[in-house]
């Protein structure tokens, strides 16, 4: 019975941490990409304004 | 005066969405543990099944939505259908790898083997997941973005069409795994269904979520080449 509860949690950590795994990643990458046209802008706007 | 790419990303989970989907999955998590009557041959281990089959038929609906998107992006080339292609596919590859694995944390206690290599369901499973690894792995390899798009549909529709022999393996071929529990006479007691159906709901609000999160990346980097474009032109 306690070896069936056992495997029962580790098939829900399994999901668990696929779904987190994925946001994490997907939210990092938002940053970075959001970071990065933050920059390009600025730098476009400098070069407009030469 | 917020920026554009922040102001956006706020709006890619609407906290509603968000809101809903996490008290979904508490549901469904209390539902399985707690709720769910324990079956009288596998015990509480078939509670797995509460996990696994959802997150089969949620990578289906996934691969399915990401192969009519393909297929409106060939006939129009209009780049949010390639967008919602690109979310839809990479997170059904997530619903689709958790039903793998899930199915190999079952496997081991209830066949004595984590994968059964005869076996016609888990193969076709098996097939569809490199079909869609291989769909990413392309994705990163081809520069400009039109052809990009046009062979990643393609791959797409392709790995769409292997849905209907994944959901018919073991109707057509008798193997180690268990029979069909929708369309195919399976016996699950009405409790046993309501716990399926809040798991099922609760995966498919998740699902919405990480392809409205992963959507959003991609609009984000669409924009980011744009502005690439422009300072180079400039």
């Amino acid at each position: 019975m306690e070896d069936s509860l056992t495997i029962l949690w580790w098939a829900f950590s399994v999901v668990s941490v696929g779904y987190v795994v994925f946001l994490v990643a997907v939210s990092g990458q938002q940053k970075r990409i959001g970071e990065q046209i933050r920059q390009i802008r600025m730098r476009l706007e400098s070069v407009e304004k030469r | 005066m917020p920026d554009p790419a922040t102001d956006r990303e706020s709006k890619a989970i609407p906290q509603p969405l968000a809101i809903a989907t996490g008290l979904g999955l508490l549901f469904a998590t209390y539902m399985i543990f707690v709720w769910a009557p324990t079956e009288s041959t596998m015990g509480v281990l078939q509670r797995i099944f509460y996990f696994h089959m959802p997150s089969a038929v949620v990578a289906f609906v996934a691969f399915i939505v990401g192969g009519i998107a393909a297929i409106r992006y060939v006939a129009t080339r209009e780049s949010r259908f390639d967008d919602l292609s690109v979310a839809c596919n990479e997170v059904g590859l997530v619903f689709a790898v958790v039903n793998l694995v899930t199915g190999m944390i079952w496997g081991k206690p209830a066949w004595g083997v984590y994968w059964a290599w005869g076996d016609a369901r888990l193969m076709t499973a098996l097939l569809l997941v490199l079909i869609y690894a291989g769909y990413l792995i392309l994705r990163q390899s081809v520069n400009e973005p039109n052809q990009r798009a046009v062979v990643c549909a393609v791959v797409s529709i392709f790995g769409m069409a292997d849905i209907p022999i994944v959901y018919m393996a073991n109707r057509v071929w008798r193997t180690q795994h268990p029979g069909p529990v929708i369309g195919g006479g399976g016996g699950l007691d009405s409790n046993m269904w309501l716990v399926l159906l809040a798991s099922l709901v609760a995966q498919l609000l998740m699902m919405w979520c990480l392809v409205r999160a992963r959507r959003h990346l991609e609009r984000l980097r669409r924009e980011a080449d744009g502005l690439r474009r422009e300072v180079h032109a400039l």
